[in-house]
């Protein structure tokens, strides 16, 4: 997969986000079976980096998520840099692969993106109920961000 | 572990299911190597981990420590948090490893089974009989 070597995630300047969620989905189909797609899963949150303690609070933490995960985003020139932390491995390897698609993103790219690849590459089989609307509130947390600081932003 | 071991891992597993399901002349010792194996591929996991213990939960935990690469008392205390129904990692491994076995080898245990399983042996024990070889004159069953 893309993880790439220092840990560290980007977008590729050559890919868009359809691309590379389609790429997130193919890969994870073809390993095929749950156990398997589990165990990549987990490879994705060994890679994610761990957040530091000071931004564990409570305002950093994603509302409408039983597991605690936080984000920490920002505008950097009019994209997005975002980095997260979970106290649940499984959902740390789901915001792993949700930084190496959007972090780098033009803000407005983040804002208008149909975020698929978690539904569509089976990730979530192992999930209930509650950690699946938990995974959609983060996506809808990240964008709601990028969807802020756009309507902040006059246009050019 | 990169997609491409996982994948080589799964060829590998799959080649001891077939084992089992293509010998006519499966015995229970050679069931039990067989799904040995398969746990052993599936996890990750060393003979020595195995010397260690044969409860499920803490071969799946072993499991986990070894891909984070942390200490296997620690691996709790990496999932500090409340998970959303108290299940952890260890947990959903342990269960996605029992389903994986029992769809491979068209097996459908019990809940009254399911709820003996504490080791491994517990597993080999409660699904031989379902095997249809298993159900052969003759051949060699675990002792009650």
């Amino acid at each position: 997969m893309r993880i790439v070597e220092n840990g560290t995630s980007g977008a590729s300047e050559k890919r868009t986000i359809n691309q590379q969620q389609d790429d997130i989905v193919e890969d994870f189909l073809s390993i095929g079976d749950p156990l398997s797609q589990y165990e990549y899963l987990i490879e994705f949150a060994t890679a994610l980096p761990a957040l530091d303690e000071a931004s564990k609070v409570d305002e950093n933490l994603v509302k409408d998520c039983q597991s605690r995960a936080w984000l920490v985003m920002e505008n950097r020139a009019g994209a997005l840099s975002v980095k997260a932390d979970s106290d649940t491995l499984i959902v740390r390897g789901v915001l792993e692969l949700l930084i190496e698609v959007l972090d780098g993103r033009p803000l407005r790219e983040v804002a208008e993106a149909d975020i698929y690849f978690p539904e569509k590459a089976e990730l979530m089989t192992t999930f209930s109920a509650s950690r699946r609307q938990g995974i959609g509130s983060i996506i809808a947390t990240i964008k709601r961000f990028a969807q802020h600081v756009c309507d902040a932003t006059p246009e050019e | 572990m990169s997609k491409e071991s996982i994948l080589a891992k799964q060829r590998a597993s799959q080649a001891q299911i077939d084992a089992i399901l293509n010998d006519a002349s499966l015995t229970y010792e050679s069931f039990r190597e067989h799904v040995r194996t398969f746990v052993m591929l599936k996890f990750a996991l060393g003979q020595s981990d195995f010397e260690q213990t044969d409860n499920l939960s803490e071969l799946a935990q072993i499991s986990i420590s070894k891909a984070l690469k942390i200490s296997k008392d620690l691996v709790a205390d990496y999932e500090a948090g409340e998970n959303c129904e108290g299940a952890t990692s260890s947990d959903v491994k342990r269960t996605l490893l029992l389903v994986k076995l029992q769809k491979s080898l068209s097996v459908s245990l019990s809940l009254q089974e399911l709820m003996q399983i504490e080791t491994l042996e517990d597993v080999i024990r409660l699904m031989w009989p379902h095997l249809p070889v298993a159900n052969r004159p003759n051949e060699h069953r675990p002792a009650a």
